[in-house]
C-alpha cells in the first residue's frame, strides 16, 4: 500500500474541507440547532464566513460520523484488545447493585471482575499463598 | 523562520492596519459605533489572517528539512519530498489562509494520492 502525505497537513491537523478550524466548529455547532442553510447565513452574519448551506452539511454530517465512531469505539473498549491465553487458575467475583435513573427509573448494573490467581511463596515461611 | 523574524514581521503589519483605521477615523468623523467597529473589525481580520497565515507556514520551513527524514509507517523507507502544492482556507471575515506543504511519497510502497484541498 502506497500513500503519499503532507507532513505539515499532519502536524497542523488542518480540517476537511476549506474552513480554518474556529469557522468550521462554528459552523458545524450552528448546524447542529439550526437548519443548515439557517446556519450558514448566520455564519456570514456572525463571522463573515460564507459557505453554501450544502457545505454545512457535509461538515456537520462528517463531524457527526466521526463522533459516532469515537463513541462506537468507547462502547467497545474490549474490541482493540489482543486475546491472551487464559491463566491455569483464574478467579472471578461478581456483584450487582440496582441505581437510579433518569426518569424515576432503575436499573440493575452488574460488575464482575476476573484476576489471574498466582502462587508467592512467603520470605520468612514455607508457605504458599494464592493471591 | 525564527520567533523573532515573525514578531518583526507582525509588528510592521500591525502599524499597518492600526495606521488604516487612524486614516478612516480622520475621513469618517461622524461615524457611528457600528461604523467604528465595522471599520475596525475588518482591518483586524486581515490582520489576523496574515498571523495565521505566517505562524502555520512558519512550521512548513521547518518541514522542508524535516521531511527529509521522514520514515515510511509501512515499510521503514525513507519517504522522498515530490513537490509543493498550496492549500487555501476562508476564516473570519472572509479572508482567506494559504499556506504552502511539501508532499511526500514512499518511493518502496509505490505511489500516492493529493488529498483534496
Amino acid at each position: 500500500m502506497g500513500a503519499g502525505f503532507f507532513p505539515l497537513d499532519k502536524e497542523l491537523e488542518v480540517p476537511d474541507g476549506h474552513l480554518l478550524p474556529h469557522a468550521q466548529q462554528t459552523l458545524v455547532s450552528m448546524s447542529s440547532e439550526l437548519p443548515f442553510g439557517r446556519a450558514a447565513k448566520h455564519l456570514e452574519r456572525t463571522l463573515g464566513v460564507v459557505v453554501h448551506a450544502s457545505t454545512a452539511r457535509r461538515q456537520t454530517l462528517a463531524v457527526g460520523q466521526r463522533i459516532l465512531e469515537g463513541e462506537n469505539t468507547q462502547a467497545q473498549p474490549l474490541s482493540a484488545c489482543p486475546e491472551e491465553n487464559a491463566s491455569e487458575r483464574m478467579a472471578m467475583s461478581s456483584d450487582g447493585s440496582m441505581v437510579p435513573l433518569v426518569g424515576g427509573v432503575w436499573a440493575e448494573v452488574k460488575v464482575v471482575a476476573i484476576g489471574e490467581v498466582e502462587r508467592r511463596r512467603r520470605k520468612d515461611e514455607d508457605q504458599v499463598v494464592a493471591t | 523562520m525564527q520567533p523573532e523574524d515573525l514578531q518583526a514581521r507582525w509588528n510592521a503589519q500591525g502599524e499597518d492596519i492600526f495606521a488604516a483605521v487612524a486614516q478612516w477615523r480622520e475621513t469618517h468623523p461622524h461615524a457611528t459605533l457600528a461604523e467604528i467597529e465595522h471599520a475596525v473589525d475588518e482591518q483586524m481580520h486581515r490582520l489576523r489572517a496574515r498571523m495565521i497565515e505566517q505562524a502555520a507556514q512558519a512550521s512548513a520551513a521547518a518541514e522542508s528539512e524535516a521531511s527529509q527524514e521522514l520514515v515510511c509507517e509501512q515499510c521503514g523507507q525513507p519517504l522522498q519530498a515530490r513537490g509543493r502544492a498550496r492549500r487555501r482556507w476562508q476564516t473570519h471575515g472572509g479572508q482567506q489562509v494559504e499556506v504552502e506543504r511539501t508532499y511526500v511519497t514512499c518511493p518502496q510502497c509505490g505511489g500516492g494520492f493529493f488529498p483534496p484541498g
